[in-house]
């Protein structure tokens, strides 16, 4: 099959919106963004009328931002704009905006061009048999950490093999406890998986949010007999490769 | 883990509504930990997080979801189970809790999904509306703390670990 070259745009802007210039009306319903022990309640709230023309303003500036900056028709074999994903959040008063660096993402949406097929990223994967002994765990883990070092970005030493293997220790008892249960459902689980951060002083730590430093990946596919995968992938901007 | 995939389920069919949206669920991800007890719970804070577990809506049609799974779900929030505020809540709810996690019924937390589908619905409304010629939306993700009682508020800048439903189109 032929296939286009095309490319992901993942935005990260601050200044694109001013959340904090809108006006107080255009804020959330306090509900939305505050939990019940935070003092908002549990019913759901319609959002104002002002909140709703200030979200679809928002994703219609970016649906014809996107628009304007492709072309009409790409060209063959040319690099083009395939996709966007853009990252929002709220603010403390509740206004909607795209978020800057170091926000908290609330919505993650994502574009592609109706011409194209839909971008995705793939991370290549290092299947690891669930049934790994600790040091089997370690020697798979190794390569891994020389990849991950070698980026020049985490130390090559005891820590970080230390915390490491700690976390995929962790993650192989919770896929051990959830291989010993299935859920005929309309919604099934489908991957269990973490995403680290190592930072440069040797930290290892779950990732939640997108950041800034080198990340190593364990998958377990429950539709497969029970494996564990590791990934090693550069965290610089997408938090979660499709 | 049953429970969790049942309540999922029937969060969506609580709500008649969403028939005819333009966007529908169809992965909902939430993070596992293990308490200190060695029982899986719905890490809340970072620091207990073991993985992450999506699931994924089938094509098949949906089911009566009716049914509500016996026993409790157990939240894992090593801080609120300090935090005397968070305390004060529990005890008022009637929620129980031990060293590092609180416990809820799944009906608590099918409310609390209930709701979340119903604000993602919303932005999935606005998503339709921002189509252009040639561009459109394919997926979009809003993420929520959840409450140690089950309820799920959209994610602020003081936000932690929670729970991310992702909506792509119909069909």
């Amino acid at each position: 099959m032929k296939t286009r070259p095309y490319f992901l745009l993942i935005l990260f802007l601050a200044g694109c919106s001013k959340p904090h210039d809108a006006a107080p009306a255009a804020a959330a319903p306090t509900s939305w963004t505050r939990l019940p022990e935070q003092g908002g309640s549990t019913l759901y709230e319609e959002p104002s009328a002002e909140f709703t023309q200030s979200v679809q303003k928002t994703l219609n500036t970016s649906s014809l931002a996107l628009e304007a900056a492709s072309p009409e028709k790409p060209s063959a074999g040319k690099w083009h704009l395939g996709g966007m994903m853009a990252n929002f959040g709220f603010s403390v008063s509740g206004i909607f905006g795209f978020i800057g660096a170091g926000g908290t993402t609330s919505l993650e949406v994502i574009w592609t061009r109706t011409l194209n097929h839909p971008a995705k990223h793939s991370a290549q994967a290092l299947k690891i048999a669930p049934t790994l002994t600790d040091l089997e765990l370690r020697d798979r883990l190794e390569p891994m950490i020389k990849v991950a070092a070698a980026s020049g970005r985490i130390p090559d030493n005891d820590k970080v093999r230390s915390e490491l293997f700690a976390k995929a220790q962790g993650f192989r008892k919770l896929c051990a406890a959830l291989a010993r249960v299935r859920a005929p459902s309309q919604f099934h689980p489908g991957e269990l998986r973490l995403e680290v951060d190592i930072d440069a002083a040797g930290q290892v730590t779950p990732v939640i949010a997108a950041g800034g430093s080198v990340a190593l990946r364990f998958d377990w596919d429950f539709a497969d007999s029970p494996r564990i995968t590791c990934a090693p992938q550069r965290r610089s901007t997408n938090p979660s490769p499709r | 883990m049953n429970g969790l995939s049942q309540d999922i389920a029937a969060a969506v069919a609580r709500n008649p509504s969403l028939e005819g949206s333009p966007y529908v669920l169809k992965q909902v991800k939430l993070s596992l930990g293990i308490s200190q007890g060695g029982n899986i719970g719905i890490a809340t804070e970072d620091a207990s997080i073991l993985g992450t577990v999506e699931f994924d809506k089938a094509d098949a049609p949906a089911e009566k979801q009716t049914a509500t799974s016996g026993g409790n779900l157990r939240i894992l929030s090593a801080q609120k189970s300090q935090d005397s505020a968070a305390l004060t809540y529990a005890a008022a709810n009637g929620i129980s809790h031990d060293a590092d996690s609180f416990m809820i019924s799944h009906e608590k937390l099918r409310d609390g999904l209930a709701r979340a589908v119903l604000i993602g619905d919303y932005f999935g409304k606005r998503a339709k509306g921002a189509e252009s010629a040639t561009w459109k939306i394919i997926e979009i993700s809003p993420e929520f703390d959840l409450s140690i009682g089950g309820a799920m508020g959209l994610k602020t800048i003081t936000g932690t670990a929670g729970i991310e439903l992702t909506f792509g189109p119909k069909g």
